[in-house]
């Protein structure tokens, strides 16, 4: 290594401690001064805390996109509706949160065009297998084989035929700009609802290698390995990474503590190697001593993306917003969707796969 | 022309005091028991029914046409003097007032001399004793002076428990926090909870909240103006605290007598020490590895050269540090933060007439997180520093004008988040992250005059330039990619502002005991702090005023009925104020912040309004003292880019302020006090609505602030019980034990509201058994901080 061969080890460093920092100005301090006083500790337990009603203004529902083109992959796009707090989701009833009937398309600045159908798991009728590896690509997982929700996304008519065969009618290609065009009816049967976006795919840079690193703390060493990926970032500013990893046979994760994207504002130009972090289930409790391993034994995909600067702001202001600290201003998450919220994201994808020895 | 106008009046002036034969009676005014100066004294000559009062350093002037005259030097608390002088020449009257052998010591609150409330023109300002705070109920019995002031009308606590302020509607960085000169740019302890101020260093202090003369700068909202003791010239003298969570101890003394005094003040927090051992046993013993504490020392020393000249020496230096380390060792965390301010100055009597103050002053604040994980050390860093050089000229070329001028330099130097850190033998650094410098002028001419018996003035104005300079180097983004390079040269002027600040107020005398006042006032401010969150940290920065951040400009206008009752005891006055600002800063909606983005890349830019009503009522002295004050106030901000350009009520707008004060001093052992307030609750923004995001769920925020907390009411109570020498021994050893019940009636008040939820959206980890319903419920949950305080404090004094 030379002298300013950086090491995007850091990059990550640098989340711990906004985590941390941001930790320490919430609850976490809160908690703390409870611990640091005696008298308080002895009044604590849940007496610090009450629910309270609060009742909201109306806010007008809004079309959330959840849309992606990938290289070599079809456009997905799950349309949902905002919701009005508080009260309880029901999951059982998650059709109800889809918006059905849109017109979606999705044009190619290659010239290429294609319409967008609804499909609905529940109408498609396909085996239990086969819901499976559909809901796992769309990032659910399916623990409760009695109560799978009954998703709905509008992609291209032969998807299962690009579950199967790997080919499609329309997939997403390196250096294109996608424009997603949608005209969803209107709530409660007033105007139709016109949204659009342009993402862009750039090039897929991926990674050059996987390395396994023994795990410092010596209490895991045993069962435990850390992986790093060694990456070059190109010379020139403006390059944008989002990543995802998978254990085995769950869905792939997103990596929540790190923080999923990265921008290349310290690390241009140079050779770096990045710790990669075990993503986890949502709403699995995170135990930070283990979050950077893998356990012995496991197959671990790990799915690298290229993405664009609207892109990476909406999953960076969406990871950073702040919605658990009390003292911080919310953050209003960058949309690239005109008239809607969420994201229509390009991903410049190379999946890699590593097989960590017992 | 302003010059011109200036010459014109100077030389008028002169030529009023050549017309008839005149004399200069000056000199300091002092505590005879410790020799420390006295502020604002009081010195009446009976025969005119005029008078002047003595400066920050005791000083005092006037020139009256030769004759026979009579002083009445006052002071609240001390005897009053009688001196009669034959003044055929000029005199020194140096005096030294001591407390009156055969009255009974009076409590007083204030430091004043009599019938100020409404003779002077000052406009909400209030000097307050340390011995104030002392007396009142204190948060874990730590004394705290910014606590006290929250409690006057106009200024608002920033949250429960918290030392930060706000005045009439401005933000927190737009109060000019001094410390024997020194701008403290951080003054909170543990996040706020405590303030850096030591009560056994501190003298007093002084609060002007609006209507701030011409000497004051560079804020725009109010002057916290706080003095360290001197050092007692007469003898030695140790005092000390031990309380639940901090000890304190004052050393103070002679080192030669009446000539050179010190003093040396320091703290300590150990709640860390104690809990060292129960830590690992709270909760899932995650807690083991952290420990806080804070600490700070001032120190002061004085040297009387001669009659003409004086030097005090005075520093202070504070430092909180907590340390986090996960179990096993493999994360640490090391985040200190802290100020240092070191005052040098010079006392300098040109003439009987003329008092010149010259001052070096050297302050800085930073904060560090050292981090580790594994192999890998990261320090982040960011500090303000600033290096003043000051002169303030003390005028008094007859009795009843009293003039002040001078000028004042500061060079600041910021350095913006940096990190250096090392990745096992490769280290690291951020770029494209440099030093901000600029230069700071102002030039000053005040003038307190009375135009006639009924009319008094305080004209002022003040001229500031301020410059943001090279070297600097900044790489310009769009959407991620470098677009232009900016480099600036060491020393390459890039950006100048420069403002006029008038500064004027007037007391129109209704009668023997009432006033009318007015005033009105534009202030600039060159340096900013932006907060990210609702509540000011020490990883909030300082910013300079650049090409794209513009000085914030705050115009202020108050009118206001003063009126004494019963020779002074009782003191009450009415204010109305309007407030205007521009130019003010907030981050933009989206703003995450990052170390490698330049911190003003986020901010957006807004203007802000506040207006309100303040009734005052002090009882001054006697056995039984204390005051009611009440604010109905209403602060608003507008931002084209904050709430679709919707004016907001800001986080701190407070329509109704109470509190109640009391002080009740039962015999020479016992004293009891208790403070209520009451404050409409604070506003905050909650999520209105949530979407789905790869099967997470997030918010999607309503209207900035919209969401009103409940009320915040706490009555608190102080017992002090002194324990007095049985004789008169070489050595006195007196000591107190103070009690303070915080929050006596345990109310829950809010401190914070959050969205709690349960449940999980497609996740699958916390399907309930047995049935098969997989819900996510959300609720609102209002945090309360404080219960029921209670604690114990043991102060002694020898």
């Amino acid at each position: 290594m030379t002298a300013n061969n950086y090491s995007f080890q850091v990059l990550d460093f640098r989340f711990w401690i906004c985590n941390t920092i941001v930790k320490l100005s919430n609850r976490q301090i809160v908690k703390f001064i409870y611990y640091l006083l005696p008298i308080a500790y002895c009044l604590l337990a849940s007496s610090c805390t009450k629910t309270i009603d609060v009742i909201i203004p109306d806010s007008a529902e809004q079309v959330v996109v959840e849309g992606t083109i990938e290289n070599n992959a079809p456009p997905v796009v799950i349309l949902t509706k905002s919701q009005k707090f508080f009260g309880t989701i029901d999951l059982n009833n998650l059709g109800n949160y889809f918006v059905h009937g849109a017109d979606v398309t999705v044009t190619g600045s290659d010239g290429t065009s294609t319409t967008l159908v609804e499909l609905c798991l529940q109408g498609l009728n396909l085996p239990q297998e086969q819901q499976d590896i559909l809901l796992n690509a769309l990032g659910f997982s399916t623990v409760d084989s009695a109560n799978i929700p009954n998703v709905c996304v509008y992609t291209i008519p032969d998807i299962a035929n690009y579950f199967l065969t790997g080919t499609a009618s329309f997939t997403g290609k390196e250096r294109t700009s996608y424009a997603l065009n949608i005209k969803a009816p209107g709530f409660s049967g007033g105007d139709s609802i016109h949204l659009i976006s342009t993402t862009y795919i750039p090039t897929a840079v991926g990674m050059d290698s996987i390395s396994i690193r023994e795990a410092t703390d010596a209490r895991y060493r045993d069962s435990m390995v850390a992986l790093y990926s060694n990456v070059s970032v190109p010379d020139t500013f403006g390059n944008f990474l989002r990543y995802k990893t998978k254990r085995n046979s769950e869905p792939y994760y997103t990596p929540t503590t790190g923080g999923s994207v990265w921008d290349d504002k310290l690390w241009v130009g140079l050779q770096i190697a990045l710790p990669i972090e075990r993503a986890q289930d949502p709403n699995a409790k995170i135990d930070f001593n283990t979050n950077f391993l893998f356990y012995k034994g496991d197959t671990i995909s790990v799915k690298w993306s290229n993405i664009d600067s609207k892109t990476y702001d909406f999953f960076y202001t969406l990871e950073n917003d702040g919605g658990d600290s009390p003292f911080s201003q919310p953050i209003r998450i960058k949309s690239n969707i005109s008239n809607g919220l969420g994201v229509w994201a390009g991903y410049a994808t190379k999946y890699y796969e590593v097989v960590v020895q017992k | 022309m302003r010059k011109l106008v200036f010459f014109a009046y100077c030389i008028l002036l002169t030529a009023y005091c050549a017309t008839a034969q005149k004399h200069t009676i000056s000199g300091y005014i002092k505590d005879a028991s410790n020799g420390e100066s006295l502020l604002a004294a009081s010195i009446y000559v009976v025969e005119l029914g005029k008078g002047t009062n003595t400066n920050e350093y005791g000083f005092y002037s006037i020139t009256l046409p030769t004759d026979t005259y009579t002083l009445k030097i006052s002071y609240v608390g001390l005897a009053t003097l009688d001196r009669t002088i034959v003044l055929d020449k000029d005199i020194r009257l140096n005096l030294e007032m001591g407390v009156a052998a055969t009255e009974i010591q009076e409590v007083v609150i204030t430091g004043k001399k009599k019938g100020n409330n409404f003779e002077s023109t000052d406009m909400g300002r209030q000097e307050l004793k340390v011995e104030v705070s002392k007396s009142l109920p204190a948060l874990f019995g730590e004394v705290d002076i910014l606590k006290t002031i929250q409690l006057l009308p106009g200024i608002m606590a920033a949250g429960e428990g918290n030392s930060g302020f706000y005045v009439r509607g401005g933000g927190p960085d737009q109060n000019l926090v001094l410390l024997d000169d020194a701008v403290v740019y951080n003054t909170g302890h543990l996040f706020g909870f405590f303030s850096v101020f030591n009560s056994d260093a501190v003298k007093g202090m002084t609060v002007i909240k609006g209507g701030m003369s011409a000497d004051y700068g560079g804020r725009i909202s109010s002057v916290v103006d706080v003095q360290m003791k001197e050092g007692n010239m007469k003898k030695w003298s140790v005092a000390g605290g031990l309380g639940i969570i901090s000890s304190r101890l004052t050393v103070e003394g002679p080192i030669k007598k009446n000539r050179c005094s010190f003093i040396l003040s320091a703290r300590r927090t150990y709640i860390d020490l104690i809990l060292k051992p129960i830590l690992p046993k709270i909760g899932d013993g995650s807690f083991a590895g952290n420990s806080y504490y804070f600490y700070d020392i001032n120190a002061k020393i004085n040297y009387r050269i001669n009659d003409r000249d004086r030097l005090y020496l005075s520093g202070y230096f504070g430092r909180d540090v907590f340390n986090f380390q996960a179990p096993g060792g493999v994360f640490k965390l090391a985040f200190p933060w802290g100020n240092s301010t070191a005052t040098l100055r010079w006392n300098h009597l040109f003439s009987d007439k003329l008092f010149l103050n010259t001052m070096f002053i050297y302050n800085d604040f930073g904060f560090k997180a050292n981090t580790s994980f594994q192999d890998l050390k990261f320090n982040l860093n960011s500090k303000v520093r600033e290096a003043t050089a000051k002169m303030d000229f003390d005028y008094a070329p007859i009795l009843g004008h009293q003039m002040k001028f001078g000028m004042q330099y500061n060079f600041h130097v910021f350095t913006p988040y940096t990190a250096t850190g090392s990745a096992g033998s490769v280290d690291f650094k951020t770029t494209n992250q440099g030093n901000k410098y600029a230069h700071e002028t102002s030039l000053y001419f005040l003038d307190d005059f009375e135009a006639t018996s009924w009319l008094k003035l305080n004209v002022g104005v003040r001229a500031s330039l301020f410059t943001f300079m090279g070297p600097f180097s900044k790489t310009v983004f769009n959407a991620g990619r470098a677009i232009d390079t900016l480099n600036y040269k060491t020393g390459e002027n890039i950006k100048t502002y420069w403002g006029i600040e008038p500064r004027l107020s007037m007391r129109f005398k209704t009668d023997k005991q009432s006033s009318f006042k007015l005033g009105v006032t534009l202030n600039n401010q060159y340096i900013h702090l932006v907060s990210s969150s609702t509540t000011t940290l020490p990883i909030d920065l300082w910013v300079p005023s650049t090409a794209a951040v513009k000085p914030q400009i705050g115009v202020q206008a108050a009118v206001g009925y003063f009126r004494n009752f019963k020779d002074d005891m009782i003191e009450t006055s009415i204010e109305v104020y309007y407030k205007h600002l521009w130019n003010q800063i907030e981050y933009g909606e989206s703003a995450v912040g990052s170390i490698t983005a330049d911190v003003e890349d986020q901010f957006t830019y807004g203007k802000g309004y506040s207006y309100g009503a303040e009734f005052f009522i002090k009882k001054a002295k006697g056995k039984w003292t204390g005051w009611i004050g009440y604010t109905l106030a209403w602060t608003w901000r507008q931002f084209p880019e904050i709430n679709g350009g919707k004016p907001f009520l800001a986080r701190y707008d407070r329509r109704h302020d109470l509190s109640i004060v009391q002080m009740y001093e039962i015999n020479k052992h016992w004293k009891i006090s208790a403070t209520w307030v009451y404050a409409t609750g604070q506003r905050t923004t909650l999520p209105v609505s949530f979407f789905l995001n790869e099967g997470k769920v997030h918010y999607v925020y309503g209207e900035r602030n919209w969401y009103l907390m409940p009320a915040y009411h706490r009555l608190d109570l102080g017992f002090v019980y002194t324990i007095l020498p049985k004789k008169k021994r070489k050595i006195n050893f007196t000591s107190d034990i103070s009690v303070s019940i915080y929050n006596a009636y345990n109310r829950m008040n809010p401190f914070f509201i959050f969205i709690d939820s349960g449940g999980d959206v497609g996740g699958g980890t916390s399907t309930s058994a047995g049935n098969n319903t997989k819900q996510i419920q959300f609720k609102a949950k209002q945090a309360s901080l404080f219960p029921i305080l209670p604690s114990i404090t043991w102060n002694f004094k020898f």
